[in-house]
């Protein structure tokens, strides 16, 4: 369930996942995969970082 | 009649948390900043060392603004200076970082180098798109970024946080004025983004060309950085009437590379800071302890995240005056700094006695249409201060008049100030011209002043 004005715990689990598998893209041997997933990792980094959420890692 | 502007927040989560919740954010990141920079980064660490503090020390933010030194631009030159190339606040070999950017260079002084990690600048970026979409950006708007693409910060952060929110950004780097204006025409900008003083020399220049932008220009939003020109009254009327445009300030620095202050949608009387990316503190320039709300002020600041070169408590020569966040009526808690960035410290002059800033002049010159660009000085002659205006006529002015608006200038002087400068009409075109950091005023009286 969406709030107004933040996320729901089920949505704040799911993003960190998606955190977790970019980081883990973020390595891999092909450079399509390894560079777009590093970029976009560092992008949803800022957005938990902002939401107050890193404190997970 | 322009349409309001859109009103919405970009993280409501912390833009609207209670004021106590977002002061245990800033301590929760100062903390982690604070620690970071004990481990990694030589420059904090020396300094730290130096006055007898631990990260440990600081368990509160008062701890902080009274126990923790302030870092002041001549520290991070000498710095520089004697570690070439780059100081010792790099916390990583410089091949990891991701961008180089150096100070402006306008105070004289050598630049300050300043480099960012991918973190650092997606951060700074950020910073910037918060601000923007909080002045009423949307994924619809065509952006003109008006400056020269070069190391200077500049607009670059904007830039990025223009692609993010998804608007269509038009790069003019190189360019020259004529050519911007016709691409304002041509490609539909709705959005000018460039400093204050080169609005005003769009403006100059598209009504030479017969253009009138108001009328026909689709520009709504004005995004002007990098000079106070924003929050002087005068300045700020031209270039609004002259667009029929909202004009939004935006306050940031090359040393903190994020977008410290902005003007919201609801264009309440200052830049509200963004108090979850940045610490802000306003403090007497002479003694250094906090001043109120509503008194005036030098601006330092501590941004809450850095990896490659983190600043600690800068001392930023800005002048500002603190507002609570509730003086908006846009909901948000962050503070605002009252009428944008006053002026600098550093800018600050004597003459006769009477404490003048550019902003002052500019305020009083600006205020007449007719005046299209001006230059002060202040010189020494037989031993007495002697200030000097002079003002070049819009080319379609007629030029009798330049006597009659001399006259007025001086009056305006000599009630809003107290004092009354010379002021000569100079022949059009022949004072400088800014796209970037102008400067229209020179002191150039013995150096014991």
């Amino acid at each position: 369930m969406r709030k107004k004005d933040g996320l729901s715990k089920q949505d704040e689990k799911r993003l960190l996942s998606a955190y977790k598998i970019l980081e883990e893209f973020s390595e891999h041997d092909l450079p399509v995969v390894r560079f777009n997933c590093r970029k976009a990792k560092t992008e949803l980094w800022q957005a938990l970082f902002e939401l107050d959420l890193t404190d997970a890692f | 009649m322009k349409a309001d502007l859109p009103h919405g927040y970009w993280n409501p989560k912390i833009e609207l948390m209670p004021r106590d919740e977002l002061r245990q954010l800033q301590l929760k990141r100062l903390n982690e900043v604070i620690q970071y920079a004990w481990r990694h980064c030589r420059f904090y660490h020396d300094l730290m060392r130096k006055h007898g503090i631990t990260p440990d020390a600081i368990a509160t933010l008062k701890d902080f603004f009274k126990k923790f030194p302030m870092t002041r631009r001549e520290d991070l030159d000498k710095d520089q200076s004697e570690n070439p190339p780059y100081g010792t606040r790099l916390t990583l070999p410089a091949e990891n970082t991701l961008r180089y950017h150096a100070t402006s260079g306008t105070t004289g002084k050598p630049p300050v180098k300043a480099f960012d990690t991918e973190r650092d600048w997606i951060w700074g970026a950020d910073a910037w798109a918060s601000s923007l979409y909080n002045f009423g950006l949307r994924p619809e708007d065509v952006v003109m970024v008006a400056f020269g693409y070069g190391s200077f910060i500049g607009f670059w952060g904007a830039h990025y946080a223009f692609e993010k929110i998804g608007c269509r950004v038009h790069a003019t780097g190189g360019m020259d004025t004529k050519t911007r204006i016709r691409m304002i025409l041509e490609m539909g900008i709705t959005v000018l983004c460039c400093t204050p003083s080169y609005a005003l020399r769009i403006l100059h220049v598209a009504k030479q060309e017969g253009i009138d932008l108001a009328r026909e220009s689709r520009i709504n939003k004005i995004v002007v950085a990098g000079e106070p020109g924003a929050s002087i009254p005068a300045t700020r009327a031209l270039i609004e009437n002259g667009l029929n445009a909202y004009l939004g300030d935006f306050m940031g620095t090359t040393e903190t590379a994020g977008l410290m202050a902005f003007t919201c949608s609801r264009l309440g009387p200052g830049l509200h800071i963004n108090e979850d990316r940045f610490l802000a503190e306003v403090v007497d320039p002479q003694t250094l302890r906090p001043v109120g709300y509503s008194e005036q002020g030098m601006m330092v600041v501590t941004p809450l995240i850095k990896e490659a070169m983190p600043l600690l408590r800068y001392a930023t020569n800005d002048i500002v005056i603190l507002d609570p966040g509730n003086t908006c009526p846009c909901g948000r808690v962050f503070d605002l700094f009252r009428g944008g960035i006053l002026g600098r410290y550093d800018d600050m002059v004597k003459v006769r006695g009477v404490q003048l800033t550019p902003q002052m002049v500019e305020d009083i010159v600006r205020s007449f249409p007719e005046v299209e660009e001006f230059f002060t000085t202040v010189e020494e002659k037989d031993g007495l201060d002697s200030l000097l205006i002079k003002f070049e006529l819009r080319k379609d002015s007629i030029s009798q008049f330049g006597q009659e608006l001399s006259r007025k200038i001086k009056e305006q002087f000599k009630s809003k100030i107290g004092l009354t400068p010379e002021v000569e009409v100079a022949e059009w075109n022949s004072l400088p011209r800014f796209e970037l950091k102008a400067k229209r005023f020179k002191d150039q009286r013995p150096k014991r002043h």
